[in-house]
């Protein structure tokens, strides 16, 4: 029995030692990353943004905000910090490890749109393994899901959920293989057509009834967190309504509540609010790669009418516009 | 509970640890428990069942001996009141929406205005296995093959034993119920066999079958959409996918109790090497395809019946089991189809052998072999079109499909999927090639300890990189 248990221990603890360290050795290939998803989180964690002004929300900010023309306008750092398909909490979540490794910026333009109130979720979830020591990441990932504790503190866990293309990120880093590049400090834009007809049809033939947007006391919660953040940092906020595709407005059964309710909380803290749910873009089927995302084409001419109209709030004249005394743009100038 | 779960990883050494240091006369107590919580993990209120079909069979089972010194009408009482209970428990819960809704068409083609309600049941998890495990108990009991159960405890615990509970293999009796009245000394050979096993049959289910389940899901989810090679891969991938699945289940479950001392019969034997019908059900499924030849087949009559009785018993057995299989008449035509092979392999017999003799392949032993297992596996794969396609009328465009010549181009045939599932399906037939051959484990046991700890690492690492852990259920779970 002795030397039964003798041999099952250093079974276990060789294979445990072994797994630790191939484990170790792939999180350094995440780490040495350049491109992609985790380029950028590296980027983020070892400080070297630092930007002035910060896009930040889910996809509709990633492909639709164009931070190199954002740049040319106000001749300042921009960084596009959206993270797609991810609710407010974990966004908030990843702003606040910015804020932990690089400087606070001046301003957050903060991009909200349909579904950004919903409960938390994490999305494309490969991308926070290697940063699961952030506790300021890790703490709402792991209230999303066990698996986050586990991917955590259990070695080649993260790979067995994940793998075999997370295994490849991780091989990429360590042998420098970089993906060609897909995005621009954090703006990724997408060059493509859209098939408006047949997306309608979809849409009709999923949602009879019309969808839902969802708005959480979660997803209220962590709007607040990013309000108590910025006074905190004394950083402005600006809430941009992001264009979608107009005719798709109609099958949101609770849009304009929604809508609404970025209205009523640009008022009740004092928030500048771009509203350009019914701008001219919107009615324009060619900006579009979907009916809720803007394509190349739309993100540039987005991006450059969002600079010119952030000009007076960000500029030299808005620039000692007080966060508590800011302008609510309710409609699209 | 899932054996590809976290659950089961922590619930498994927590059991085995308590069986072994808790006294012999408690063991029984221990693994009841275990066994019922790894069963309510999936569903509380349908333990019940479990509990029902303990009860009545334990009933019967003192009732039925012949040896009891009891009127035979009073037997044949208790007989009838556990195949009642048995079948009609599986009848309810099984059987009902499926013979409901072929009535209410018919109902409804004959102008007659009554419709017969659906109900809204789960199926319960292993209910075909584990009344076909009580219900051999008690036709054993009745046979006088075996005493009756009298420690009420010891016959739950074989009824719910958790290794084969939800999934098999469907023990007898005679052959479980003794080994709980044994005193299991730890063995650490025996659990390293065990564990290896287990290992093994995770490897099947995490890494092949769940990884060709995708290319499977992708063709028979849109049979209009696919023609020619893409049905035919797809089709070969499903026949090594319901292997993986079931096979990989079944030495998980052999595994689980070898580790515990418990011996599980054998479930699978290299079935896609078998050379004929026949032999194939002497390969796959090995405990239900005896449990149907020792409880239905000779029951009726076997084959010392006039010929045309037992052309009769074959097709009966064959439609059974596929209906075992599931309330679908794809799975009846799948049965069916098994039964006409099984004929027309009796009707053929002397013109095979004729073929035989005029294509010399009886001076080519092994030629002949191989072509007769290409000849059934083919026969087997057609068969699994049927088992696999939604309905009856998509396995015929599934069938139509495959017969064309389309190479498929959107098929994904470049990805790093498909490479792998190909190794895969390559991998099974070498280990089946080889065991033709050796005892893979008793071979890799006589290697070096670092080559043999290498080895068991690799494979684990395997299961971690190449695995697919999204919780897929063992396909034979829903039957």
């Amino acid at each position: 029995m002795r030397h039964a248990l003798k041999e099952m221990t250093a079974f276990t603890v060789l294979f445990l030692a072994i797994s630790m360290a191939g484990h170790s050795y792939l999180m350094e290939g995440f780490r040495a990353r350049t491109t992609g998803d985790f380029g950028d989180w590296n980027r983020i964690v070892n400080g070297r943004i630092n930007a002035d002004i910060l896009v930040t929300g889910a996809s509709r900010a990633q492909c639709g905000v164009d931070v190199l023309t954002l740049e040319d306008y106000f001749k300042k750092k921009c960084f596009n910090l959206a993270l797609k398909g991810n609710s407010l909490s974990i966004q908030v979540a990843r702003l606040k490890v910015y804020l932990k490794h690089n400087k606070a910026p001046e301003a957050i333009i903060q991009v909200v749109g349909r579904n950004m109130l919903r409960k938390p979720r994490a999305y494309n979830p490969g991308q926070f393994v290697p940063y699961l020591n952030e506790e300021e990441i890790y703490r709402p990932l792991s209230r999303i899901s066990k698996h986050f504790i586990l991917a955590r503190y259990v070695p080649l866990y993260s790979f067995a959920l994940l793998s075999p293309a997370f295994t490849v990120d991780a091989w990429q880093g360590l042998t420098g293989q970089e993906d060609p590049p897909q995005c621009n400090n954090g703006y990724c834009p997408v060059d493509m057509a859209w098939n408006r007809k047949s997306d309608i049809a979809t849409v009709k033939k999923l949602y009879p009834h019309g969808i839902v947007d969802q708005i959480t006391p979660e997803g209220k919660e962590a709007f607040e967190d990013l309000i108590r953040l910025c006074r905190e940092k004394h950083i402005r906020l600006i809430l941009v309504y992001a264009p979608g595709y107009y005719e798709f407005n109609d099958f949101v059964v609770n849009y304009r509540e929604a809508k609404n309710l970025y209205h009523q909380y640009a008022q009740q803290y004092g928030l500048p609010l771009l509203d350009y749910s019914s701008a001219g873009i919107t009615r324009q089927e060619d900006m579009f790669f979907n009916s809720q995302h803007l394509n190349y084409k739309g993100a540039t001419r987005f991006s450059e009418e969002l600079a010119r109209d952030l000009g007076p709030i960000l500029g030299p004249e808005g620039a000692g516009t007080d966060i508590s005394e800011g302008k609510i743009l309710t409609e699209s100038p | 509970m899932l054996f590809n779960s976290l659950e089961f990883v922590i619930f498994f050494p927590v059991v085995v640890a308590g069986y072994f240091l808790l006294p012999f006369r408690f063991r029984w107590a221990w693994l009841l428990l275990a066994s019922y919580a790894f069963y309510m993990v999936w569903n509380v209120p349908y333990v019940l069942l479990l509990l029902a079909s303990t009860a009545v069979d334990y009933l019967a089972g003192l009732n039925v001996a012949p040896s009891q010194g009891r009127g035979a009408l009073r037997r044949k009482l208790f007989l009838l009141l556990s195949l009642a209970a048995n079948l009609g428990i599986l009848g309810v819960f099984k059987y009902f929406n499926f013979f409901s809704a072929n009535l209410n068409r018919l109902l409804e083609t004959a102008g007659v205005d009554y419709v017969i309600p659906h109900l809204d049941v789960l199926l319960p998890l292993g209910i075909s296995f584990y009344t076909f495990q009580t219900l051999s108990y008690t036709l054993d009991v009745y046979r006088g093959k075996m005493a009756p159960q009298k420690h009420l405890g010891v016959f739950a615990l074989y009824v719910a034993f958790f290794p084969q509970l939800v999934a098999g293999p469907i023990e007898r009796a005679t052959h479980l119920l003794p080994q709980f009245f044994k005193n299991h000394e730890f063995d650490y050979e025996r659990a390293c066999d065990g564990f290896k096993l287990m290992l093994w049959g995770f490897f099947q289910k995490i890494v092949i079958a769940d990884r060709l389940a995708h290319f499977v899901n992708l063709v028979y989810g849109d049979p209009q959409g696919w023609r020619g090679l893409p049905v035919y891969v797809a089709t070969n991938f499903f026949a090594f996918q319901i292997y993986c699945d079931f096979a990989g289940y079944s030495d998980i479950a052999i595994g689980a109790a070898k580790v515990m001392g418990f011996d599980i019969m054998e479930n699978f034997r290299r079935p896609y090497f078998a050379s004929s019908i026949a032999d194939f059900w002497r390969r796959w499924h090995i405990s239900l395809s005896t449990w149907f030849r020792d409880y239905l087949y000779i029951p009726l009559g076997g084959n010392r019946v006039p010929v045309r009785r037992w052309y009769f018993n074959l097709l009966v057995v064959f439609v059974v089991s596929g209906l075992w299989h599931g309330a679908n008449w794809t799975f009846v035509a799948w049965g069916a189809l098994h039964g006409l092979y099984m004929l027309g392999a009796i009707w053929t017999e002397d013109l095979r052998g004729r073929m035989k003799r005029r294509l010399w392949l009886d001076g080519h032993p092994g030629l002949r072999r191989f072509l007769q297992a290409v000849v059934t596996y083919h026969l087997v794969l057609l068969s699994w079109v049927c088992f696999r396609a939604r309905t009856l009328s998509e396995a015929g465009i599934l069938l139509r499909n495959m017969l064309t010549f389309d190479i498929g181009t959107r098929f994904p045939y470049k990805s790093f999927d498909f490479v792998v599932s190909l190794g895969c399906v390559g991998l099974i037939l070498l280990v089946h090639g080889l065991q033709t051959r050796w005892r893979l484990r008793d071979v890799i046991a006589g290697w070096p300890k670092p080559l043999r700890w290498s080895f068991y690492y690799c494979v684990f690492w395997m299961i971690i990189f190449l695995g697919k852990f999204e919780g897929i259920e063992f396909i034979y779970f829903q039957f």
